[in-house]
């Protein structure tokens, strides 16, 4: 069961990263692919919301090394269990 | 001849797979042609390439090999003010373009250099960028020729034409007989849709961009895929085991190199580091060393010098510190940082300075400090703190740093994380407290 507070964090942070772009606002959800899909991120930003994330959270899923993952259902998944 | 002669060997070859659709040797050996026939690159010595086309890349590398002339290969990020800096102190009197459009400029009557030697520029800059030359003899040592090898590649570029790395993917591309597919938008979503399309075989990228492709592929796969290299930043072992269980098939190299040392070594047995034997005995005409913890390389393949300093740094036979920190464990030894305060972010290195200056120079800033934060995904982030004037809103100042780095320095030097803090933590030596390094 995912934590529906997880998953309203980082669409907060994804928004975040989308309008300091400069790019218009996209529809966030548990399903929304975060790389390789339709969001405006590449890498880094990606990189950037874990780590702020983690700062925001106090969690860190990825202490033991990189996790794979696709959606923001999955990220939020990923928190919740750390 | 070497580029000549491969790109001739094979007219109807299809060397480029662009947005525009395939080049073929034949095209790109007519455009060299064009170019040197023009009056404007007759009557020039010293050439300065400027395009984020490949296309372009290989056939101002043809056009200088036949002229014998000198190149120099400038990224296409490079802000103006440094660009046209380069094109004074190099004493370049012909700039190709986007599309190689001549620009002649008013460069003094004689180049510092004589012959064809490739002059690369580093992927950070303070100030104006580190400009290496190089033989082309060092370029290509470690490619192999298209007679040494049976079946063509297709190969992904993911790196910038005018970076070392990617240098080295065109002319393995042009040299061995393969096809490279060089997508103008380097987004994972491109690339991963692209490697698909033209069915690569073979795909260098740095760490950060395969767990990119990772994360990107989803529920999809790269059936054709055979070789996986990675190179740019320190490879960890997760990310090798879990490219390992992805792409069962496919060889999985990570190498070691730089715009200075060249192409030192690859190492191809799943592991991260690379064997602490090669700190003992000379292997492909390298030799390692480790001199206060860090690595020193002496090869064939290095740097002839640095044009930007006229620095002389002795000859082939002369060691070179790479900067890198390196930690031996038994039979292993592992990369875990920079000497310096360069910031590895997704294979570019970025000084903390540059970043810096642009913030600074923000209304409302008073002090600030970029830094390097590791990133499971990429290898770091970088991460401004930001003191501001109390008056001022952190919202706008926010917004107006980030469009002050879009505008003035290159993506990956743009820092993605941006704080406020009441105040930057000074070292005991009164410097600034960084964490920097890989």
């Amino acid at each position: 069961m995912i934590e529906p507070t997880s998953v309203h964090l980082i669409c907060e942070k994804v928004r975040i990263a989308i309008a300091d772009k400069g790019e218009r606002e996209r529809e966030l959800g548990p399903e929304t692919v975060l790389l390789g899909g339709d969001l405006p991120l590449d890498s880094l930003d990606l990189a950037a919301i874990v780590i702020e994330l983690e700062h925001a959270a106090g969690r860190d899923p990825f202490r033991d090394g990189f996790v794979e993952f696709r959606t923001i259902g999955d990220l939020a998944e990923l928190f919740d269990k750390a | 001849m070497l580029l000549s002669s491969a790109i001739r060997s094979d007219p109807q070859r299809t060397v480029l797979i662009t947005d525009c659709g395939p080049i073929s040797c034949a095209d790109l050996d007519a455009r060299a042609d064009q170019i040197l026939q023009h009056a404007d690159f007759r009557s020039a010595s010293n050439c300065l390439v400027h395009s984020s086309q490949p296309a372009d890349v290989v056939t101002a590398l043809l056009i200088c090999e036949r002229a014998q002339r000198p190149l120099y290969i400038a990224h296409s990020y490079l802000p103006s003010d440094h660009l046209e800096a380069v094109i004074r102190e190099q004493g370049i009197d012909l700039v190709l373009g986007s599309g190689l459009n001549c620009r002649r400029v008013a460069g003094p009557p004689t180049s510092h250099f004589h012959g064809f030697q490739v002059c690369l520029m580093t992927s950070g800059t303070t100030g104006l960028p580190k400009i290496a030359r190089h033989s082309l003899k060092a370029l290509t040592g470690r490619i192999r020729t298209h007679s040494e090898r049976r079946e063509p590649s297709r190969w992904l570029l993911t790196y910038p034409a005018s970076s070392f790395a990617g240098l080295q993917v065109v002319l393995t591309a042009v040299l061995s007989g393969d096809t490279l597919a060089c997508p103008e938008d380097h987004s994972i979503k491109t690339l991963v849709r692209c490697a698909g399309n033209v069915g690569v075989t073979h795909i260098s990228g740095t760490p950060t961009f395969w767990r990119g492709v990772l994360l990107a592929l989803g529920g999809t796969s790269l059936p054709g895929l055979r070789q996986i290299t990675i190179g740019g930043e320190v490879v960890d072992q997760t990310t090798l085991d879990r490219l390992r269980v992805r792409f069962p098939e496919a060889r999985i190299t990570h190498i070691y190199a730089s715009t200075e040392a060249g192409a030192v070594f690859a190492v191809s047995d799943g592991r991260a580091g690379f064997p602490s034997d090669w700190l003992r005995a000379p292997f492909d005409d390298v030799e390692l060393d480790i001199r206060e913890g860090l690595l020193w390389v002496r090869t064939p393949r290095r740097m002839l010098g640095y044009v930007s300093t006229h620095q002389a740094i002795g000859d082939a036979g002369t060691w070179l510190c790479t900067g890198d920190r390196i930690r031996v464990e038994s039979d292993r030894t592992y990369f875990t940082g920079r000497s310096d305060q360069i910031i590895n972010v997704g294979g570019s290195k970025v000084w903390p300075d540059d970043v810096e200056t642009v913030i600074r120079a923000v209304q409302g800033v008073v002090d600030c400090r970029v830094s390097g934060v590791a990133s499971p995904i990429s290898g770091k982030v970088l991460v401004a703190e930001v003191v501001i004037a109390p008056e001022m809103a952190a919202d706008g100042i926010r917004r107006t740093i980030i469009s002050q780095c879009r505008a003035k320095l290159a993506s990956f030097q743009v820092p993605r994380v941006i704080r406020t803090v009441p105040e930057i933590t000074l070292a005991p030596s009164g410097k600034k407290q960084t964490e920097g390094g890989l």
